[in-house]
């Protein structure tokens, strides 16, 4: 057989696979039995811990895509003046606050507290009430930072059940002060399940 | 008659090497665009848009060939090349193995892209089932209950088109979809228990829509009623016909599996120190084809049954604590075909490249001398 003929024949055999799906007038049922009783569960209803955690986002900062630990990651500010919010849950207490406020002075290159210091410092932060009525502890080091453009933190502690939700707002001092005000209703906003 | 063939420019062009290229070259930006609209409109939207279309519209404006059109004219070109170019001799043999190896390729991916059915199964722990729910395709699902069990006729919901009529078989009813609405409200009606549906913005991503449809229906002695349906409403519409009850839903697709699964354990390890899970594994018993077991499925160890593969896909915990797993249900017509192009690549090449050393071989060996 001639190969131009094959080639024909290939081509109109994968055509031919498209014709009795497009002539089809009748829709093709389907027959089942099925149980009054058993309904399929949705995959809705599938449900991980990393997606319990609900807040409203802020007009002013723009959501990025949260990876690894993080449920989801802002970025605030722009230019020469950039920051990050970053919420990060952990098992448990997280640490505890005394252990990682130690740390942060460390990540700011600030000067460690001693023990009579750091009472003092948590003493002096302040707390408020999450959209579920769970305390939020807000640790503030811009108090701590010496001039406007050096790195400083604020970081919101919620601690919820089994575990702790950090939220990690992290900038030059001056841009964390601009953003004060909107990172403290974010972390009004949030709430845990449903 | 063949030479005169091989003449003329277009097969020329339709069995080329270059045509070849700019085809791999296409499929290649394809999947780097595809890849970055994921990221913007989801992985769905982008699978359709990108993967499971022939034409596109890049930024609304501009049309652009989708990987159907891409992958059919490689199938062309490959074909052509296959028949116009190759030499069908022993030493040939490889390239022409290659060359059907990857016309199996190309068309088990059509295949899947066009018969694969993804379904999902999600149980609690101590659950068994044998249905599986689609998560994103309806069904308009027509049946009648009888001891316990309803005998269900269903048509996927895309199969309807407005105007054309479905003979639902067993139940002597004709029914038409005046209207589909892909995203809709329910509203209440002016008479008690009237529906009115009220269009709402569709989203790219259909796991998201409640769709919704008015229908007609016409049965014996030509009476006729007209109704709506809303997706996802757990009550169906009842009907008398004929002195029986008739229950009309639009809702995720249904299918009965060949097999009951139940699932009898779920565990979950998490990473040292998070709460980020490391494994899923369920541990389920399979009651089917007069034979009980249990089996493991757990991430990349996926279970197969009468040409259905379990994957382990996510879990869930309720508020007692108590764990559900969820498992995709995949039934894949061409799951063998990208395993018997690969053999055939595999070997195609290997003969190739046998031929051309023993080739080689022969023209190196030393003249005899008289």
């Amino acid at each position: 057989m001639p190969r131009w003929v094959l080639l024909g024949l290939g081509v109109l055999a994968c055509a031919g696979a498209f014709v009795p799906a497009a002539c089809r007038r009748e829709p093709r049922a389907r027959q089942y039995v099925e149980s009054g009783t058993e309904v399929p569960r949705t995959p809705a209803a599938a449900r991980t811990e990393q997606t319990e955690w609900n807040w409203e986002n802020p007009r002013q900062w723009r959501q990025e895509t949260g990876t690894g630990l993080r449920l989801a990651t802002f970025s605030i500010g722009g230019g020469n003046s950039k920051g990050q919010c970053a919420l990060v849950p952990l098992p448990g207490d997280g640490g505890g606050i005394e252990a990682n406020v130690l740390r942060w002075l460390t990540e700011l290159d600030l000067p460690q507290f001693s023990t009579a210091e750091l009472a003092g410092f948590l003493g002096r932060q302040n707390q408020l009430l999450s959209r579920d009525r769970r305390p939020v502890t807000i640790i503030d080091f811009t108090t701590l930072a010496p001039g406007p453009l050096n790195p400083s933190l604020m970081v919101a502690i919620v601690p919820a059940g089994n575990q702790t939700l950090f939220v990690k707002l992290s900038g030059g001092k001056e841009l964390l002060e601009k953003n004060r005000d909107i990172f403290l209703s974010f972390c009004r906003s949030l709430s845990r399940g449903g | 008659m063949w030479a005169n063939f091989r003449r003329w420019k277009w097969v020329c062009l339709l069995s080329s090497l270059q045509l070849t290229v700019l085809g791999l070259l296409i499929m290649a930006l394809l999947v780097i665009g595809g890849t970055i609209l994921q990221a913007d409109k989801g992985i769905y939207a982008a699978q359709r848009e990108v993967f499971q279309s022939w034409v596109f519209w890049l930024f609304g404006l501009i049309p652009m060939p989708g990987m159907l059109l891409v992958g059919a004219l490689l199938f062309v070109n490959l074909l052509a090349a296959l028949l116009l170019r190759l030499r069908f001799s022993w030493s040939g043999l490889g390239l022409v193995l290659v060359h059907v190896g990857m016309l199996v390729l190309l068309g088990g991916g059509f295949i899947s892209s066009n018969q694969s059915r993804e379904y999902f199964m999600t149980l609690g722990e101590g659950e068994s089932s044998r249905m599986a729910s689609a998560a994103r395709e309806w069904e308009l699902a027509v049946w009648i209950e009888s001891g316990g069990n309803r005998q269900v006729q269903a048509v996927d919901i895309a199969d309807l088109r407005p105007g054309r009529p479905w003979s639902v078989p067993g139940f002597g009813l004709e029914l038409t979809v005046e209207r589909f609405l892909a995203n809709c409200r329910s509203l209440a009606g002016a008479a008690p228990g009237e529906t009115v549906l009220e269009v709402a913005p569709a989203n790219a991503d259909p796991a998201e829509n409640v769709p919704g449809a008015v229908l007609n229906l016409r049965g014996p002695q030509g009476r006729t009623e007209r109704f709506s349906l809303q997706a996802g409403d757990e009550a169906p519409v009842v009907q008398r016909w004929s002195g029986r009850d008739v229950h009309f839903s639009l809702r995720l697709q249904r299918i009965i599996l060949p097999l009951r699964l139940t699932l009898l354990d779920f565990t979950r390890t998490v990473h040292p120190g998070t709460d980020l899970p490391r494994s899923f594994t369920s541990r389920v018993e399979i009651e089917g084809d007069g034979l009980r077991r249990e089996a493991l499925i757990a991430m990349n160890r996926p279970l197969r049954f009468r040409g259905y593969t379990f994957y382990q896909s996510s879990y869930g915990e309720d508020a007692q604590g108590g764990a559900s797993s969820t498992f995709a249900v995949v039934r894949n017509a061409g799951r063998w075909l990208p395993y018997v192009s690969s053999a055939m690549i595999f070997f195609g090449l290997l003969w190739h490249f046998a031929a051309q050393l023993i080739s080689a071989k022969k023209k190196s060996l030393p003249e005899a001398k008289p």
